[in-house]
């Protein structure tokens, strides 16, 4: 009995010992894994968000898409701007060389007669919608563009490649994940709409803390990819602020700037968009 | 694994859902934004120059500012009178790329008086932002005009306009040897020109009060240099103070109750405050070094100055009784004439370095310098009363072997952009903005 007890006592700690090795094994192949795999789960966000990477991204942006805007921009501001009328000066001396008298009595502002609610012309808008393939087709052959920048820039490629290695890997339960993350708004999208809005915002340069008059807008979006509403989302009760808010909202309200370069089939995705307006890294 | 799938699962969820795009721009442009301005509507014969005079001075302070390009009113479609009868149509502003519209009338009003009314028009939101009558007598178009262009202006940059401002400054005429300088004044835009002082005596450095009509300089009088005052209204000038010595570069304080400036004595150069009430002079530097060019903060609790103090002329800030002391330059060569802007966020400065001038910028806590302009000779540099713009004089040699000067008065946009020169009758120098015109 004595022996056996011995050899149950021997026994035992054999068995005893297998346990943790199994256990620490497999902790460490999933310390490994999540190590491998965890990480990018943890990079994603910044794909969804505005990115970092701007700099590197717009500039092969800028090389194509101001190849549009341009175009358009500069012959209709070409043949509408001939020389502002500066004689005006010279025939007035004439006149009165009268100075000073006395002052003119400010009156309270009338009350304009009639707000005309004349339909914002959309024959215009819709004949330049239909070229909207182009931006389409561009956003998707872009990636590929980015994926060789990525390699530089640590947050961006590294997960979309990562990504695709998942899904490559992922059995079927994540089917239906591809497909939603098939319409998000890609990188590359955001870098067109960015680069297509950033000719129309006149900058507020010159005011005073011009720095610190940062515009948040929410536009709510048109399917015909035209802004239907703009709210300011931040806004605050001073003049060189409403100057500053007007100057975003005539960015996305401008004509050159009007529809909006986005995937017509990610409505959903883009039917609000918040656009924060930061003048401070220009100044 | 298959928890890990789960997590994975979970994780890409939330993202699936978002239904918003966020943007950041942190890039844009600095453009002039394109104004129409229309005449303004008038039916009876005795409106219509001023219903086209008007429209015209309102156009050009605009472009003058490099702020708005006014359109060629050729391209407009709609005339003025179915602006009149029906407003605007707004598609077809759009369509010539008009931003902003400006319209307006001229009428006769009941008591007789000539009644000027004015809307500005947003075109992308097809609205009004302002509308404004001025009730006046027709001598008064000029200056009306200037009230609407400083309306639109603050309505469009959020910031008070200056175009009903004069400039006074030094009229120069004759040879280099014979050098006749008088005080003369003009409409910021150089209407209006007048001459204050006839030429006897050579007079230097006018400066503006914020707040009267009136105006400080230097000139070599009776008594040698001094500083002086002159009233704009009754025509009157004074020497400021019972000074021993020469006393110069002169400025008011923010409210125009006293005048600060520099004594030269024993070749020590301090400031001295003098109070326009009760006419003391109070001492506000004792240094050894050369103490000069004093302006005021516009809450008037602090002072900037040059000093050579620290080996080398610097700008420096301090209290105004003189305590704690700061420099706020450091960069090589020499700084000079600097003046706290209105709106308080900049000093403007000449700088002298490698044998040329420019006019700078600086944040009073002496970050963020920015030299705007250069020149063989640029200096005296003076705000226009909402601080958005510079108006300096340069001089070039002119004449044989360069033995003459010509100089000539320009404004410049704080962003750098858009400098102008100021046409003046004769050459012109050292020039000053008024404050807003009471």
């Amino acid at each position: 009995m004595n022996a056996q007890r011995q050899e149950n006592k021997q026994a035992s700690p054999e068995g005893s010992m297998k346990g943790p090795f199994v256990k620490s094994a497999v902790f460490h192949g999933l310390i490994f894994i999540i190590a491998l795999v965890g990480l990018p789960f943890a990079k994603k966000e910044p794909v969804i968000t505005a990115p970092l990477s701007v700099e590197l991204v717009d500039i092969s942006e800028l090389s194509q898409t101001n190849k549009q805007p341009p175009p358009k921009a500069k012959p209709i501001e070409k043949p509408k701007e001939p020389e502002p009328p500066k004689p005006p000066p010279e025939e007035l001396k004439k006149p009165e060389p009268i100075p000073e008298a006395k002052e003119p009595d400010p009156l309270p502002p009338p009350k304009p007669k009639e707000e005309p609610k004349k339909e914002p012309e959309k024959p215009k808008e819709k004949p330049k919608e239909k070229p909207k393939p182009k931006p389409k087709e561009k956003p998707k052959e872009e990636p590929k563009q980015e994926d060789l920048f990525s390699s530089l820039l640590k947050d961006l490629t590294p997960v979309e490649e990562e990504q695709k290695k998942q899904n490559q890997d992922a059995p079927k339960p994540d089917d239906g994940q591809i497909a939603d993350f098939a319409n998000q708004i890609s990188m590359s999208e955001l870098d067109a709409l960015r680069a297509q809005i950033e000719p129309c915002w006149n900058v507020p340069s010159g005011a005073k803390y011009a720095e610190d008059l940062v515009v948040t807008l929410r536009l709510s979006m048109n399917r015909d990819r035209t802004v239907r509403d703009v709210r300011i989302v931040n806004n605050r009760n001073d003049s060189a602020f409403r100057a500053a808010a007007d100057s975003a909202v005539r960015a996305v309200r401008n004509p050159r700037c009007s529809p909006l370069r986005l995937p017509p089939e990610k409505y959903d995705q883009w039917k609000t968009i918040i656009i924060n307006f930061d003048p401070s890294s220009m100044l | 694994m298959k928890k890990l799938f789960l997590i994975l699962v979970l994780f890409l969820i939330p993202q699936a859902a978002q239904a918003e795009i966020r943007l950041d721009l942190t890039r844009g442009v600095s453009e002039p934004m394109p104004v129409a301005v229309t005449s303004f509507h008038a039916t009876a014969p005795q409106h219509r120059d001023f219903a086209t005079q008007i429209p015209q001075v309102i156009s050009a302070n605009l472009e003058s500012s490099g702020l708005f390009k006014p359109l060629n009113p050729r391209a407009f479609v709609q005339d003025v009178s179915s602006i009149a009868a029906d407003g605007p149509r707004f598609g077809e502003w759009r369509a010539i790329n008009a931003q902003a519209l400006i319209t307006g009338s001229v009428t006769t009003a009941a008591d007789g008086r000539t009644r000027v009314e004015f809307r500005l028009w947003d075109v992308f939101s097809q609205k009004q932002l302002i509308g404004m009558a001025y009730m006046t007598t027709p001598q008064n178009w000029r200056r009306i005009a200037h009230i609407i262009s400083d309306e639109i202006y603050k309505r469009l940059t959020g910031e008070d306009g200056y175009f009903d401002t004069r400039i006074v400054y030094v009229a120069e005429s004759g040879p280099p040897t014979k050098r006749v300088k008088r005080l003369a004044i003009m409409d910021q835009d150089g209407q209006n020109h007048k001459y204050l002082t006839d030429g006897r005596d050579l007079v230097l450095t006018p400066r503006f009060s914020p707040s009267r009509q009136q105006i400080t300089y230097m000139s070599y009088g009776r008594s040698g240099p001094r500083v002086y005052l002159y009233d704009i209204n009754t025509g009157r000038h004074e020497e400021l103070g019972n000074f021993p010595n020469m006393t110069f570069a002169p400025r008011f304080s923010p409210d125009g109750n006293n005048v600060i400036m520099s004594m030269a004595q024993n070749g020590n150069t301090d400031i001295y405050e003098m109070s326009l009430r009760t006419r003391k002079p109070r001492r506000v530097t004792s240094n050894a070094s050369i103490d000069t060019a004093p302006s005021y903060s516009p809450d008037g609790r602090r002072i900037v100055f040059e000093s050579d103090r620290g080996g080398s002329q610097q700008l420096y800030t301090m209290d105004v009784n003189g305590s704690d002391a700061q420099r706020i330059t450091f960069g090589k060569g020499r700084y000079a004439n600097p003046v706290w802007s209105p709106r308080g966020d900049l000093i403007a400065f000449t700088r002298m370095y490698q044998g040329k001038f420019y006019i700078g910028v600086i944040r009073p806590d002496g970050s963020g310098e920015r030299l705007i302009t250069n020149a063989y000779h640029v200096e005296g540099p003076s705000w226009s009363p909402n601080g958005r713009v510079l108006t300096y004089f340069k001089e070039r040699p002119v004449g044989p072997g360069g033995s003459g000067r010509q100089a000539k008065i320009y404004t410049i946009d704080i962003t750098g952009f858009n400098e102008r020169w100021l046409r003046t009758p004769q050459d012109g120098s050292d020039p000053a903005w008024s404050p807003l015109n009471p």
